[in-house]
């Protein structure tokens, strides 16, 4: 995965936020996700604005967590919602 | 991590079940249906809405710029789910400029239509959206009975034609039906037709007085002996059997976590309980859906509040709608006739099938109607007798 790359959801995704847990409807399949709180927090920073590194800092700052350990987790878990097209990886120059 | 990492956790399947109880019991806004417009393309006979021709000029709807301030309100909410419905949505002209919008904050779209106005430019269009599925309203496999029904010459040919565009742009479909007499022995070939269609089949048996208080719908409405035939076609009766309800329960989820907006901006509890809790172009909808006195009435209306109901026998195999009592009865709390009759459907055919005993009882006061006038909206017993119990 491209680290400056921009995760933004994907086109196909209807989301809130619930009691702290994002619920992430992909309308395609018909699939619902819900994510834990560290999960919750990725996928609000993912609107296209910000980079994975970029992400990865912010989990870094905002949870008990090392700042290689934050990467990687981040990286993982956007590969993860990459593959259910829940988000999309805008390029660093778009 | 120290911290639980980043996790989807949706390999519970009752996580989102546990998520959308929560909101009802919270009373949080979750789910909307909105009528954007009161235009539509057919003139269906038995309409609960007073529709107005498809190109009629209705400068009372909410504007454009009002809907859009409707759902950056409703998002700031944490409403996920909206339904776009009319009348016939389409028919609306801003409708992609609504849908669009909705569409960018997030919501998970439904569209209700009727199909007439479905192109492949249009398909093409809500296919951009990924609604999580299109219903549209199918009466017939025979292009003249659908014909009849809409009072639209070609709906049929006009309406399949979207079942059909739709599915090649991957869009999830749905053939809603309601079952009249005139299309309840179709029951199988309209679910056969569905499947070939792509689509899922979604049937309703219940026709409404119009919302102005129109009775001429309920001409429309099935006899007892079509409900019998239906349930013994349809239902799985071992479900009924197993089914309990609670005193204290709700009869269903109204007031909890949903609403209707009609095109004017009103608020109702749901489509057929018409009963207003405020206007979104006075009032914000965080206000109407945190102030409004209605939401609290209704939300009371469990089984032991219902001074007919609790005591019935006829509970258990019973789909009471309060809308209906309030509409048809003008008493939230009395016994919904029409759903009555239905339950007395349910338990002849769990009595003809062995599953409940033969003198179950019939409940007193359907025994007292039986002996009185029957109102023309009560049809569903005016041209069957109650059974013998």
């Amino acid at each position: 995965m491209d680290l400056n790359s921009r995760p933004a959801p994907h086109p196909q995704v209807a989301a809130r936020v619930v009691d702290g847990s994002a619920v992430i409807v992909l309308a395609d399949g018909g699939e619902v996700n819900v994510l834990n709180p560290v999960g919750t927090r990725i996928w609000e920073l993912c609107d296209g604005s910000r980079s994975v590194r970029q992400i990865a800092e912010i989990i870094a700052s905002e949870f008990d967590v090392t700042a290689e350990r934050a990467l990687q987790d981040t990286e993982e878990f956007l590969g993860q919602l990459l593959q259910s097209n829940a988000v999309e990886l805008k390029n660093a120059a778009g | 991590m120290s911290v639980e990492g980043p996790e989807r956790l949706d390999q519970d399947p009752n996580l989102y079940n546990q998520i959308v109880a929560h909101a009802r019991q919270q009373h949080r806004l979750f789910s909307v249906h909105w009528e954007l417009t009161y235009r539509c393309t057919e003139r269906c006979s038995h309409c609960y809405l007073d529709v107005r021709p498809a190109n009629a000029t209705l400068p009372e709807e909410l504007n454009t710029a009002e809907c859009c301030r409707v759902l950056d309100e409703l998002a700031a909410l944490g409403t996920l789910h909206l339904t776009f419905s009319g009348g016939e949505a389409l028919a609306r002209r801003e409708f992609f400029t609504i849908a669009e919008y909705a569409h960018a904050k997030r919501f998970l779209l439904r569209l209700f239509t009727n199909g007439i106005l479905i192109t492949p430019r249009v398909a093409a269009r809500i296919a951009a959206l990924h609604p999580y599925a299109v219903e549209i309203s199918l009466y017939s496999t025979h292009a003249e009975t659908h014909d009849r029904i809409t009072r639209l010459p070609r709906s049929f040919e006009l309406t399949t034609r979207a079942f059909r565009l739709l599915r090649e742009r991957g869009v999830r479909t749905v053939m809603k039906t309601p079952l009249m007499r005139e299309n309840v022995r179709e029951y199988h070939a309209l679910k056969t037709f569905a499947a070939e269609l792509g689509a899922q089949f979604r049937y309703d048996i219940t026709i409404t007085a119009q919302d102005n208080g129109g009775l001429a719908p309920l001409q429309h409405r099935m006899t007892y002996d079509d409900l019998v035939w239906l349930f013994r076609e349809a239902i799985d009766p071992n479900l009924w059997v197993a089914r309990t309800v609670k005193p204290a329960a709700r009869t269903c989820a109204i007031a909890q976590s949903a609403i209707v907006i009609d095109p004017y901006g009103n608020v109702f509890p749901c489509v057929q309980t018409r009963i207003p809790a405020g206007n979104v172009r006075a009032q914000s909808l965080r206000a109407i859906w945190e102030e409004s006195p209605v939401w609290q009435e209704l939300g009371n209306l469990t089984l032991d509040t219902l001074p007919v109901c609790r005591s019935c026998e006829l509970q258990t195999v019973c789909v009471r709608c309060h809308g209906l009592a309030y509409v048809e009865e003008a008493d939230l709390r009395a016994p919904a006739l029409v759903n009555c009759g239905e339950a007395l459907a349910r338990r002849q055919v769990l009595v003809e099938k062995g599953l409940l005993p033969a003198d179950f009882p019939i409940p007193a006061h359907l025994r007292e109607q039986s002996s009185l006038p029957i109102p023309e909206f009560l049809s569903v017993f005016s041209h069957s007798e109650l059974p013998h119990g």
